[in-house]
């Protein structure tokens, strides 16, 4: 069943140096139970996408579309209803857990706290609650005596995974949750998600720059580039048989471990900078294949197959149906 | 082929930093145990990888080679000579042949710099050229690094660069006098992927232009593979495995290798392979474990492995691993 | 031509930059103010419409079109000797700023790059003039000094010095530190060289700031220390004298000899106020920064 729908979602905000554009027009869906990898390079916009989801962005911001979590569009209801929503059924996990934690506050605080806001249940059974959290995600019981700082970075992730799981939400959003942590505690970590969403029957959605990790963990993945979602479609089809050229490119010039293939290549250029964004595609200007038409009008959302999105003018004939068309 | 740097038990332990008090009443005084008599060397024109993850003291070892921090013991030559012996004049003159790129480019840069200063001062320093020649060595070095136009780069200020272009003009200032030994501590890790292979790539077009010698320090062990001839995988301030990029990649030995392999994300989703993660986190380098450092992680590990920590011992011209799995071998 | 190249093009962008935020204009008003008072300062022979120590008019005359501030207990002219009085307060104060930033700053700099013994004693030395009350402090070297505009200026210095001693000090024990700092030392730059090109260009806009904010203070220690008569001898116009001459009519209702000195303190210290407010946000190329 359809979790999460967002419809032409684009999100704005002011900035000192001027409007900066950090999401424009994005469709995607995701299921109960999905993993949907959200992959893209710093700036382009998939952090900005997560925290509209969770509906914490800055004042100034605004935010156009249609998030429908099941069925019932977020960016409608009034704040309240939306607090309530989040850290329920939506939570998140965030990159820094030092900066997450307060710094003063036991774990067992943090716990209750969060517990006590959405649900109404006695301290007790709140730190119950807590200590099945904590042994979860494979931390003794007794750590929730602990301040953050007695804590390793790798532990101090799972805590905050804890936290995040602790209310049974339907959808979690975790923002490159590896991305400050080692290889081996980043393997650790990865297993512990993997392992609870099953457990606890929840959507996840992955924020990152590693597509190692996303093809790891995810089930459909998502790649974002200058704000726009470029593709969509699932892991084998993004892996194996990647559409857009920048999906190919950002494959081709991630380091595999083959020892065989020792053939850097990379993309010419730059990300472009969400303040000033290229006319028409956003890629235009580093694509090796690019046409008159993709510098002067930006490319339709395009399903060239069943759940399968480019958003790229190659894919404009061969009867490919054009987002407009195909919403229902 | 000649050794360019050549580290001789090079050991470095930090003294932890406590309060008066508590320093008069202990005797003892603690220690940072950053790295431990290691022993290394990087032959003309090879590429050194010194893998590790955070708190393996690889970052601490690429400071010691350039003596940005004087070592509690051992020795580093370049050309043969120990710089620990040089006095402060030499070892400021020698600095224009050993050279290092860091990881936070912005964080490199003095914020009140123009680029073309920043580029350009260390031939101020060393006085190499007229104020001419300088200039104009400064707009070869801008091009060489791909930062085209390079008038107009000239006159920037770091924070106007992307992190891709920061990381070009620090590329730049270290090799504008024209070093022999260069190290690059993480220096690819903190951009975006799609950058990062563009700055690999033009380090190693560096390295065949001006006869460069790295020390490629990474926590990344994929990344290695393109630039690296040999590899030194380091764990707590030791180095506990050795050898060439497609030795250690498809037939590690120590056990610590073994883990770290396994834990890199394979971003093929037919390949996933099985995993083998020790449980755990990096001890803290104040305490170390007795005996082997790697023991309390260890799925192999034996009773003598608490005790003792074996010698390298050579499996091979270019390997060598510290472990007692491979003692009788 | 492009239009981004014409220089009036250019000035209309630097001044809706000044304009777009609240502490671009805060400085521009500070700024303002400071420009009027130090062209009376500068030119006050060509503004000031009588000569400041000589009698013109009658006695305690209040404001009138002839003397529009009034005249003082003597007959001189209150606006003529506010506008010169500007001279003495300014002077006194950059003086005394300078010498107490020519005394801090270097060894600000010296005590938090060298650290060790001689950071500790040295800041021990400072904290303790810092210790003492600022005022007290000035009083007690101007009554061994005795009047005069330099002593006057070197009893402020010696209380300022450590403010600026101190900040750079901060600053420089954490900058030396950064990797930047590291990485002139991995080109082989001389420690001179890593303190003037490298620290130095970073600690000094938080030393224009204190610089500007001491200035204000200054001035009011001056007025403090003429107020209480151990600054400049009379006649010489002085805002401070002039303060503590007038409060002693102030029972006659002489309200004009009081106010009008009082209020250019007041003005000059909240444009030195204003301005280095505002000017911290400009100098300083971090603060703001939301792109890396």
């Amino acid at each position: 069943m359809e979790l999460l729908k967002l419809e032409n979602v684009s999100v704005k905000y002011k900035t000192r140096e001027g409007r900066v554009l950090a999401a424009e027009d994005v469709n995607i869906s995701m299921n109960e139970r999905e993993t949907l990898g959200i992959v893209g390079e710093s700036g382009c916009g998939k952090s900005t996408l997560g925290n509209a989801i969770l509906g914490i962005l800055p004042k100034e911001t605004s935010v156009e579309g249609k998030i429908l979590f099941n069925k019932t569009d977020l960016l409608s209801l009034p704040r309240k209803k939306f607090r309530m929503i989040r850290g329920k059924d939506i939570s998140m996990i965030f990159q820094d857990p030092m900066t997450s934690l307060n710094p003063v506050m036991k774990l067992k605080h943090h716990f209750i706290e969060t517990i006590i806001t959405h649900k109404k249940v006695s301290k007790e059974e709140a730190i119950n609650m807590a200590e099945k959290a904590l042994t979860d995600v494979g931390i003794n019981a007794d750590r929730l005596n602990d301040y953050p700082f007695q804590l390793s970075g790798g532990m101090r992730q799972r805590v905050m995974i804890a936290l995040a799981l602790v209310l049974n939400p339907k959808l979690v959003i975790a923002d490159e949750p590896t991305t400050s942590l080692d290889v081996i505690v980043q393997a650790q970590i990865l297993n512990i998600l993997k392992g609870l969403q099953n457990e606890y029957n929840m959507g996840m959605i992955l924020i990152t720059h590693d597509l190692g990790v996303v093809a790891e963990v995810a089930d459909n993945i998502g790649v974002m580039y200058g704000g726009h979602l470029v593709e969509y479609s699932t892991k084998m089809n993004i892996y194996k048989d990647p559409k857009h050229p920048y999906t190919k490119a950002l494959l081709e010039s991630i380091p595999n471990t083959d020892i065989n293939d020792r053939e850097l290549s990379f993309i010419e250029g730059y990300p472009p900078d969400l303040m000033s964004v290229p006319e028409g595609c956003r890629f235009s200007d580093r694509c090796p294949k690019v046409m008159d038409i993709c510098k002067s009008s930006t490319p339709p959302d395009m399903f060239i197959e069943e759940n399968r999105l480019v958003k790229c003018w190659l894919y404009n004939e061969g009867g490919a149906k054009s987002a407009s068309n195909n919403r229902s | 082929m000649q050794a360019i740097i050549e580290a001789k038990n090079l050991t470095k332990h930090f003294p932890v930093k406590e309060p008066l008090l508590k320093k008069l009443l202990t005797k003892e005084r603690k220690f940072v145990h950053a790295v431990n008599g290691i022993d290394f060397d990087i032959m003309e024109n090879q590429t050194l990888g010194l893998v590790g993850e955070s708190g393996s003291g690889k970052t601490t070892t690429g400071r010691l080679c350039l003596r940005l921090l004087e070592a509690t013991k051992g020795e580093v030559s370049y050309l043969g000579k120990n710089i620990f012996e040089l006095d402060k004049e030499s070892l400021r003159k020698l600095r224009k042949e050993i050279q290092i790129i860091f990881q936070d480019p912005l964080a490199a840069l003095n914020p009140y710099m123009k680029v073309g200063e920043a580029i350009r001062h260390p031939l101020d320093i060393h006085k190499i050229g007229t104020p001419k020649q300088r200039y104009e060595k400064v707009l070869e070095m801008l091009t060489k690094v791909n930062m085209e136009p390079a008038e107009d780069f000239y006159s920037r200020y770091p924070r106007e660069l992307s992190g891709g272009q920061q990381q070009r003009i620090v590329i730049a200032r270290a090799l504008i006098t024209e070093p022999k030994f260069v190290v690059a501590d993480e220096a690819v890790a903190m951009l975006d992927v799609s950058v990062r292979s563009q700055l690999l790539e033009l380090m190693m077009q560096l390295k065949k232009e001006m006869n460069l010698t790295y020390l490629f320090i990474t926590h990344d062990l994929a990344t290695t593979k393109y630039i690296c001839d040999k590899i030194a995988v380091m764990y707590l301030g030791s180095i506990v495995e050795t050898g060439s990029f497609e030795e250690i990649y498809t037939n590690p030995m120590h056990p610590y290798t073994k883990a770290l392999i396994s834990a890199v994300p394979e971003a093929d989703p037919e390949k996933q392979k099985e995993k083998i993660i020790p449980g755990g986190e990096v001890p803290n380098p104040i305490d170390l474990p007795s005996g082997c450092p790697f023991h309390p992680r260890c799925s192999e590990a034996r009773e003598i492995c608490k005790k003792e920590f074996p010698d390298s011992i050579r499996v091979s011209d270019t390997r060598s691993v510290r472990c007692h799995l491979f003692k009788n071998a | 031509m492009k239009k981004e190249w014409s220089p009036s093009y250019r000035l209309g962008k630097a001044l809706r930059r000044v304009f777009k935020n609240k502490s671009g204009l805060m400085a521009f008003i500070g700024f303002a103010i400071l420009v009027t008072y130090i062209i009376f300062a500068v030119f006050s022979p060509y503004i000031a419409p009588y000569d400041p120590t000589v009698k013109s008019g009658p006695a305690y005359s209040p404001p009138t079109k002839d003397h529009w501030f009034g005249t003082t207990n003597l007959g001189y002219d209150v606006l003529s000797r506010i506008i010169y009085g500007a001279r003495i307060a300014l002077l006194i104060a950059f003086l005394a700023v300078a010498v107490a930033a020519a005394i801090g700053i270097p060894l600000g700099l010296l005590s938090g790059y060298i650290g060790g013994a001689f950071d500790r004693i040295l800041s021990m030395i400072m904290d303790a003039i810092y210790s003492f009350p600022g005022l007290i402090l000035a009083i007690a070297i101007a009554a061994v000094l005795g009047p005069g505009i330099i002593n006057v200026a070197l009893s402020i210095a010696v209380i300022y010095a450590p403010t600026y001693f101190r900040v750079i000090r901060n600053q420089v024990s954490s900058i030396k530190d950064d990797l930047f700092v590291e990485a002139a030392r991995a080109i082989g730059a001389r420690d001179r060289t890593i303190l003037l090109k490298y620290i130095l260009p970073n600690v000094l806009p938080s030393v224009i700031v204190v610089l500007s904010m001491n200035l204000a203070d200054a001035i009011m220690t001056e007025a403090g220390l003429s107020f209480l008569g151990l600054g400049i001898a009379p006649p010489t116009p002085d805002w401070g004298y002039d303060l503590s001459n007038g409060q002693r009519y102030l029972l006659l209702n002489y309200w004009w000899m009081i106010i009008f000195p009082g209020m250019s303190i007041i003005t000059v210290v909240l444009g030195f106020s204003l301005f280095s407010e505002g000017a911290n946000e400009f100098l300083n190329p971090n603060i703001g920064e939301t792109r890396r």
